[in-house]
């Protein structure tokens, strides 16, 4: 019985120490992506750069969600991806049609 | 072992998996310059990195949590996918390029060639309008050492839409290509994938070519009187000047001017370009108010110049309304190409819509070249 809870206890700690470094983790690698966002050549290259921006930026709002262990920041991530697909789906389809005349 | 701990396990080694495959996609995305490297390397960020992460939350336990993870696991599943096949096939479009006739097109400059050939890119598709540029260009005694490059920028609904299904845009421009080819001029044929305007500037700077060519599709009369045609877009846009043809021969020239720096830069290459070796040219000036002295000492000089250029001048001055006078002109003096200067696209975005030079082009009957002030001119002697 005592070496269940004690287990329990252990495997709690790594999954909290997991997590949190997991955050901070994500954290790198949003500035990275921002990193890349800045070296984009063009508009395409930009755009990819956004796509992947807000990604990791959803993967550092859903770890900041374990940490806290609450639920809103996972809902602020869903509104992200739903207007990051959009303004990607937007530009592309700007960027294919420019300067063309209906 | 209890439930917790194995949920817990699982939620670490998907934490973990999630943080790799999110890094190593980074990683791709920082050292690999090509888009579709990089979309390769974005996929591993936004589809499992993302996804592994989410579901992830079954280590908290806490049931909100659970739920809102998994609708955005799902969403980003199928927007993530989305997203990828947009950004390639916007990538498609701009990027691609396809040789028309293999290697042995490329442009052979004739022996003992000086510097007075060109370069000229003439934009083609198999339409009309851009049969009717190939025959102006075909009648035109190109200077020798002149690179013709014909350039058939497409993207998969106008070459669908091609006239005639049989010809093959290859062949089209092998054909022509040869039609065009004669002794001292290198004609060069290209087939360029993407949107066709972008295409055609794009090449026009990489080849940093002296003249475009250019057909002109006549459009419905309320989009013409917008000014929405490809033609005006490519002359807006365009790094060197446009010549937009209608008629199939260049024997006469009408040369608008009026002292300013364009039409400065549009008498110059009346006098420079040896294509016009041959053409007897109409200098006139259009006056707003009853003619004064200085806008016939304009007229002069600029006749003046022509003729030591060895041109053959003839000076008139008219007054009225600008673009009116200058195609009336055009058509009464039976006129095969109006040269006209234009202050070319400023930081504001697009001029050439409401100039004079924009009128004259959506107005004429006859072909109307385009000149504009260049920083990479060699100074007037």
């Amino acid at each position: 019985m005592r070496t269940r809870a004690g287990s329990a206890t252990w495997c709690a700690d790594v999954l909290e120490t997991v997590t949190v470094v997991a955050f901070g983790w994500s954290t790198l690698l949003l500035g990275l992506a921002g990193l890349l966002l800045l070296r984009a050549p063009d508009t395409l290259h930009r755009l990819l750069a956004l796509d992947v921006l807000a990604a990791t930026l959803i993967m550092v709002l859903t770890t900041l969600s374990y940490v806290q262990g609450v639920s809103y920041y996972v809902d602020a991530a869903l509104a992200l991806a739903l207007l990051s697909f959009t303004a990607t789906i937007v530009s592309a389809r700007y960027i294919i049609r420019r300067g063309r005349r209906p | 072992m209890t439930l917790e701990t194995l949920l817990g396990a699982i939620a670490v080694s998907l934490l973990i998996g999630g943080c790799a495959l999110a890094t190593v996609g980074l990683i791709g995305l920082i050292f690999k310059p090509d888009l579709f490297e990089q979309l390769h390397a974005a996929g591993l960020v936004t589809g499992p990195g993302i996804v592994l992460i989410l579901l992830a939350s079954i280590g908290t336990g806490k049931a909100e949590i659970i739920t809102s993870a998994i609708l955005v696991a799902a969403f980003v599943l199928v927007t993530g996918s989305i997203s990828t096949h947009v950004i390639a096939n916007a990538g498609t479009r701009r990027y691609a390029r396809v040789p028309a006739d293999g290697a042995d097109a490329r442009p052979e400059v004739v022996e003992g060639s000086d510097a007075t050939g060109m370069r000229v890119v003439i934009a083609y598709d198999g339409s009309a309008a851009a049969r009717v540029a190939t025959d102006l260009a075909a009648a035109i005694d190109w200077p020798a050492g002149t690179v013709i490059t014909l350039l058939w920028a497409t993207d998969d609904e106008t070459r669908a839409a091609a006239a005639n299904p049989a010809a093959t845009p290859e062949h089209d421009l092998h054909e022509t290509a040869a039609r065009l080819r004669r002794p001292g001029v290198a004609v060069d044929a290209e087939l360029v994938g993407g949107e066709p305007v972008d295409a055609i500037i794009d090449a026009t700077a990489t080849f940093d070519a002296d003249l475009l060519v250019v057909g002109s599709r006549r459009r419905g009369v309320v989009q013409s009187a917008l000014g929405l045609s490809a033609a005006g877009d490519i002359v807006d846009r365009a790094p060197c000047p446009v010549l937009v043809a209608r008629s199939r021969t260049l024997r006469s020239v009408l040369l608008t001017t009026d002292g300013s720096g364009q039409s400065e830069a549009a008498s110059e290459l009346v006098a420079r370009w040896a294509i016009f070796d041959l053409t007897r040219v109409h200098v006139i000036n259009i006056v707003a108010a009853p003619a004064a002295a200085d806008h016939g000492r304009v007229v002069e000089a600029t006749a003046a110049r022509l003729m030591d250029a060895g041109r053959d001048v003839v000076t008139a001055v008219f007054q009225g309304h600008p673009a009116s006078r200058i195609v009336e002109a055009a058509h009464d003096r039976d006129i095969d190409l109006v040269v006209i200067g234009s202050r070319g696209r400023t930081g504001l975005g697009r001029t050439l819509l409401g100039s004079v030079a924009g009128e004259v082009l959506a107005a004429a009957d006859c072909s109307v070249l385009i000149a504009r002030p260049l920083a990479r001119r060699p100074a007037t002697s």
